[in-house]
C-alpha cells in the first residue's frame, strides 16, 4: 500500500508537471496565462486518435501533435495575439477566444462523442512488491526528462539565457538588442506544442472528448500561480499539491481531494503575499 | 563623407506615456564622435527621451535619425542592430544572471565573444575575472563598469547613457571618464550622456543641451564662456 | 409602488396576448381540428451535453413517423414531427416546452431529456394539457397525470446485474464507485440495496467529482480493498472510459458491472471497456425481427448520416407508436381519454414488448450485455420482462 501511494504521489506529480510546464513557459515570457492551453491539450489528444486512426504507432502521435501544436500556435500569435499584448487583459480574453474556437473546431469535425485512440503501453508492472500501471511509470520518467531538458535549456544555451532575460525584464531584453516580438511568437509555439505533446501522452489515461483539456487547464493554472516563473518550483508545487490530492483522496475522499490542489494555491498565494 | 551625417538627430520629437506627454518637440543633433551632454533636473523628460529615441516607447510624432537612418518607429533590436548601445540608468542589468551572460545579451553573433571579451576586459578586468559571478551580486561601482563594459561588447557607433555617475565614487568615475574618452578618440565613437553631474558631463562632452519640461531651452559648446552659470540657473530653477 | 408596477406590467402583457391570440385565431382554428397533421414535438438536446445523442433521437422519432404516415397515419391524419432544442437543461426545456406548446400547436411531446429539464418541462406540459411521453431511462418516481414513461429505471437494470455477478461470477465482496452526482449515487444506492439483499458485502465505496478524469487514488483504494467485483455509475461517455483504462492500466483483473457504460461509449473506447457486463433494455445486438427490421430500415433512411441507435434513442420509436396505437384506439388527441387508453396499448417494438400500464411506467425486457476485445457490445442473456416496481403509488 505504502509503495502504490508513492508511486501515485510521484506519478501524479508527473503527469501534472507535464500538462503544465508549456502554460509556464507562455506565462514566464508573455506575461499571460494562455487560456487556451486546454484546447491545445485536446489537440493533441485527437492527433492521438487520427495517428493511431491511420494504423500508425502511438508515439508518432507525440510528434504529430507537437508539430501542430506549434504550427496552430504560430498562426494565432501571428495573426491574433500580435497585435494585443500592449492590451494583456485583451491578450487572455484573446486566448479564451481562442480556445472556444478550437474546441468547436474540433466538436464540428470529431464530433462530442468520445474518441479512441491507441495506447502506447497498456500494461502493469511489478515494482517494489506492488503491481503499477507502466504508462503512468513512463510518464514520470518524461515528466524528468521534459523538466531536466527544458532546464538545461534555459540555463546552458543563448536561447535559454535570452527566454530568462526576457522572463525578468523584457524591456532591457530589447534594449541590448533582443528580439522580444520574435522570442514571444517562438515561446507562444513552444509551449502551445508542449501542451499538445502532453494531450497526446494523457490519451492512454484519459478518454478523448473536445472538453478534455478543462479541469487540466485549471490545474495546471493553480500551480503555475503558485510556482510563479520557475520550473523548480513547478516541479516542487506538482509534487506538494499532486501528492495532497492524491493522499487527500486516499485517506478521506476524493471529492476533497480534487478541491486540494485549488485550496492549498489559495494558501500558498496567500502565504507569499505576505513573505515576498 | 561617412563624417558628414550626424550620429544622432532628432526632430520635433512628441512623446510620453498613455495619459501624459512628456516630449513637447524636442529638436538636437549629435556629430560622429562628439559626445554630447543632455542635462536637466528630475522629470524634465531626459529618460523618456532617451526611451523614445530607443523605439522602447512610441513617439507620437517627430523623427529620430540614427547613423543616416531615420528609425522613426522602429523596433528596438533594430536600432540596435545600426550601431547603438543603450545604457539604462535602472533596472539595467539582468541581477540573477551571470557577468557573462549579461554581457552574451548584447552580442547576436556569439563567435566574436571571447575575442570582444578580451577587448573590454583590458577596461575592466574584473569583467573577465568574475564572469561567473552573479551580476546582483556586484558592487555599485562595479555594475557601472558591467553596464560600460555591455555597451561597449557590440563595438558600436553611437552609445546612449542614462545617469551613469549618479552615486559613484570618485575613483569610478575617472575610470569611466578615461575609458568613454578614450573610446571617444581611438574608435570615433559618439556618446549622449544624460546628466544632473555637471562636472562629470562638462569633463567628457563638447556640446550640450538643457531639456526643460520636454523641450530644448538651451545648447552650446561646453567650452563657452558662460556656458556654465547658465547652465546652474537652469538646473536651481 | 412595486406592486402596482408590476401589476400594470403584467396587465399590459395580458393584453397583448389577447390581442395576438386573436390575430392568429383563424391559422389555428383552421389547423387545430381534424385535417391537418398531429403534431409531436421533441423537445431535445440539440446543443448542450446531449448534442451526442440527441440527433439519434430525433432520427428514431422521424422513422417511426414516415411508417406511420406510410400506412395512412392516424385517424386519416398524418404526423409530424417538430424536434426543438432544449439545450440540454431546464431552461432550454422551458423555452422549448412553451414553443412546441403555442407555436407548433403539440397535440403531445415525446421526447429524451435530461431530468432537470423534464422537471422543468412537465408542468408546462401539464397545464397545457398535453400528453407527455418520456422516453430517457432516469432515476425513478417522476409522477404526473399525463407523463408517461417507457423506458427503464433502477429497480429494472441493477438488481439483474448484481444478481448475474454474484451468482455467475461469484462476487461476494465488492466495491462501488461511481461520479459525484444525483444519478450516480442514485444507481450505487440501489446496487447497494440489491448487493445487501443478496448476501454480498460492500468494501468501499467511493466517489469522483464530475470534472476529474484522473481515478488513481480510487484504483489505489481498490487494490487495497481486493474485492471479488467492481460496480461502478460514472457519468454517461467519457468517465466510463477513464475509469476503464486507469483501471486496466493498473493490472486490475477482478469482473466489472457498469451502470452507466452504452453501446457507443465502450466502442469509442476500443478495448478498454472489454470484458464490462451491463444490463439495458436495448442494444443494437438484439436478434429479434422487429429490431432487425428497425435497424434496415434505419440505414436504408439516414443512410451515411445513420447516428447509431441506443438505449436513449430506441424508445423514441416506441413512444411515437404507442402514442399513435393509443389515439387510433380512443378516436381522439384528447388527452384525459389518451391518459385512459395508453396504459392499455401494447407495442412489440425493437426493444420488446413495452407496455406502459405499471403506474405510467412500463414492464421491460432486459438483457445482459459484455463489452468485446473489439469495443463491440455482445448481448448473452435476456432476463425477461422486468417490472418497474412502485414507481407513482398515486397513479394506477
Amino acid at each position: 500500500m505504502f509503495t502504490t501511494q508513492l508511486l501515485d504521489v510521484v506519478t501524479t506529480a508527473g503527469v501534472l508537471y507535464i500538462v503544465a510546464l508549456g502554460l509556464l513557459i507562455v506565462y514566464g515570457v508573455l506575461k499571460i496565462i494562455n487560456l487556451a492551453h486546454g484546447a491545445f491539450l485536446a489537440v493533441g489528444a485527437y492527433a492521438g486518435v487520427v495517428t493511431t486512426g491511420l494504423g500508425w504507432n502511438p508515439w508518432t502521435a507525440l510528434l504529430v501533435a507537437f508539430v501542430i501544436g506549434v504550427a496552430g500556435a504560430a498562426l494565432v500569435e501571428w495573426r491574433v495575439l500580435r497585435g494585443l499584448y500592449a492590451r494583456p487583459m485583451d491578450t487572455i480574453l484573446a486566448t479564451w477566444g481562442l480556445n472556444i474556437i478550437v474546441v468547436q473546431l474540433i466538436t464540428l469535425y470529431f464530433g462530442r462523442e468520445i474518441r479512441f485512440a491507441e495506447s502506447a503501453i497498456g500494461r502493469a508492472v511489478n515494482i517494489g512488491g506492488a503491481t503499477y500501471s507502466e504508462y503512468r511509470l513512463v510518464l514520470l520518467l518524461l515528466a524528468v526528462v521534459l523538466g531536466v531538458g527544458v532546464w538545461l535549456v534555459m540555463q546552458r544555451t543563448q536561447i535559454g539565457i535570452v527566454a530568462r532575460a526576457v522572463i525578468m525584464n523584457e524591456e532591457l531584453a530589447q534594449a541590448l538588442g533582443i528580439n522580444t516580438r520574435l522570442v514571444r511568437f517562438v515561446t507562444f509555439g513552444l509551449g502551445a506544442g508542449l501542451a499538445a505533446l502532453a494531450g497526446a501522452l494523457l490519451t492512454p489515461l484519459v478518454s478523448v472528448h473536445p472538453n478534455l483539456g478543462v479541469p487540466w487547464l485549471i490545474n495546471a493554472f493553480m500551480l503555475v500561480l503558485v510556482a510563479g516563473v520557475s520550473l523548480l518550483n513547478l516541479a516542487l508545487a506538482a509534487l506538494v499539491l499532486g501528492g495532497a490530492q492524491v493522499l487527500v483522496s486516499s485517506y478521506g475522499n476524493p471529492v476533497l481531494g480534487s478541491l486540494t490542489i485549488v485550496i492549498l494555491a489559495v494558501i500558498i498565494l496567500r502565504f507569499r503575499t505576505i513573505t515576498i | 563623407m561617412r563624417s558628414e551625417r550626424p550620429a544622432l538627430a532628432v526632430e520635433g520629437l512628441e512623446g510620453g506615456y498613455a495619459d501624459s506627454a512628456v516630449l513637447r518637440g524636442v529638436t538636437l543633433e549629435v556629430r560622429p564622435a562628439e559626445i554630447f551632454a543632455i542635462l536637466g533636473k528630475n522629470g524634465m523628460g531626459k529618460t523618456t527621451l532617451l526611451k523614445t529615441m530607443m523605439g522602447l516607447l512610441a513617439a507620437r510624432s517627430g523623427r529620430v535619425e540614427v547613423l543616416g537612418a531615420d528609425v522613426s518607429r522602429w523596433a528596438p533590436y533594430r536600432i540596435t542592430r545600426l550601431g547603438v548601445s543603450y545604457v539604462p540608468q535602472e533596472k539595467s542589468i539582468f541581477q540573477d544572471l551571470s557577468v557573462e551572460e549579461n554581457l552574451r545579451l548584447a552580442l547576436r553573433d556569439l563567435s566574436e565573444f571571447t575575442a570582444r571579451l578580451e577587448a573590454v576586459a583590458r577596461w575592466f578586468p574584473i569583467l573577465k575575472s568574475r564572469r561567473g559571478q552573479r551580476a546582483g551580486t556586484l558592487s555599485g561601482g562595479e555594475q557601472k563598469m558591467l553596464l560600460i563594459g555591455r555597451a561597449l561588447l557590440t563595438r558600436p557607433s553611437l552609445v546612449l547613457i542614462d545617469e551613469i555617475s549618479e552615486g559613484l565614487q570618485p575613483a569610478v568615475i575617472t575610470k569611466l571618464r578615461e575609458v568613454l574618452t578614450e573610446e571617444r578618440r581611438a574608435r570615433g565613437l559618439a556618446i549622449v550622456l544624460v546628466e544632473q553631474n555637471v562636472d562629470f558631463a562638462f569633463a567628457l562632452a563638447q556640446r550640450y543641451a538643457v531639456l526643460k519640461v520636454g523641450t530644448v531651452v538651451e545648447t552650446g559648446r561646453t567650452a563657452d564662456v558662460g556656458a556654465r552659470e547658465r547652465i546652474e540657473r537652469h538646473l536651481v530653477l | 409602488m412595486r406592486e402596482r408596477w408590476t401589476d400594470h406590467r403584467s396587465r399590459s402583457l395580458a393584453t397583448l396576448l389577447v390581442v395576438l391570440s386573436v390575430a392568429m385565431l383563424p391559422a389555428g382554428a383552421v389547423q387545430s381540428q381534424d385535417k391537418g397533421p398531429i403534431v409531436i414535438a421533441v423537445p431535445v438536446g440539440l446543443s448542450g451535453v446531449n448534442s451526442v445523442v440527441a440527433p439519434a433521437v430525433v432520427q428514431s422519432g422521424e422513422l417511426a413517423v414516415e411508417e406511420i404516415n406510410a400506412k395512412g397515419g392516424v385517424l386519416g391524419r398524418k404526423l409530424q414531427l417538430v424536434p426543438l432544442d432544449d439545450e440540454s437543461g431546464p431552461a432550454g426545456a422551458v423555452k422549448a416546452f412553451n414553443t412546441a406548446i403555442r407555436q407548433h400547436k403539440a397535440h403531445t411531446i415525446i421526447t429524451m431529456e435530461t431530468s432537470a429539464a423534464r422537471n422543468a418541462g412537465a408542468p408546462i406540459a401539464e397545464r397545457a394539457k398535453t400528453l407527455f411521453i418520456y422516453t430517457s431511462f432516469y432515476e425513478g418516481r417522476a409522477c404526473g397525470k399525463s407523463l408517461f414513461i417507457n423506458a427503464w429505471v433502477p429497480e429494472q437494470i441493477v438488481p439483474p446485474l448484481i444478481k448475474f455477478m454474484t451468482d455467475d461470477k461469484k462476487v461476494k465482496k465488492w466495491f462501488a464507485l461511481g461520479s459525484d452526482y444525483a444519478f450516480g449515487r442514485g444507481m450505487i444506492e440501489a446496487a447497494k440495496s440489491t448487493i445487501k439483499g443478496v448476501g454480498g458485502t460492500i468494501l468501499g465505496e467511493e466517489y469522483q467529482p464530475l470534472q476529474q478524469s484522473d481515478w488513481t487514488a480510487i484504483i489505489s483504494k481498490i487494490r487495497a480493498a481486493n474485492p471479488d467485483g467492481i460496480i461502478y455509475s460514472t457519468s454517461g461517455g467519457g468517465p466510463n472510459i477513464d475509469f476503464m483504462k486507469q483501471f486496466k492500466a493498473a493490472g486490475l483483473k477482478m469482473p466489472v458491472g457498469s451502470l452507466s457504460i452504452d453501446e457507443l461509449t465502450a466502442e469509442a473506447g476500443g478495448d478498454a471497456a472489454e470484458g464490462v457486463y451491463y444490463t439495458g433494455d436495448y442494444f443494437t445486438g438484439l436478434d429479434n425481427p422487429e429490431n432487425r427490421k428497425f435497424l434496415d430500415a434505419m440505414r436504408k433512411k439516414f443512410g451515411a448520416g445513420l447516428k447509431t441507435p441506443n438505449s436513449l434513442s430506441e424508445p423514441e420509436y416506441d413512444g411515437v407508436y404507442a402514442y399513435a396505437m393509443a389515439v387510433e384506439k380512443a378516436g381522439t388527441t384528447d388527452v384525459d381519454k389518451l391518459v385512459q387508453v395508453l396504459p392499455t396499448i401494447v407495442f412489440k417494438g425493437p426493444r420488446g414488448q413495452v407496455q406502459m400500464n405499471k403506474q405510467h411506467h412500463a414492464s421491460l425486457p432486459v438483457y445482459l450485455a459484455q463489452v468485446q476485445a473489439n469495443g463491440k457490445t455482445k448481448v448473452l442473456k435476456s432476463f425477461g420482462l422486468v417490472d418497474p416496481g412502485n414507481q407513482c403509488p398515486s397513479l394506477k
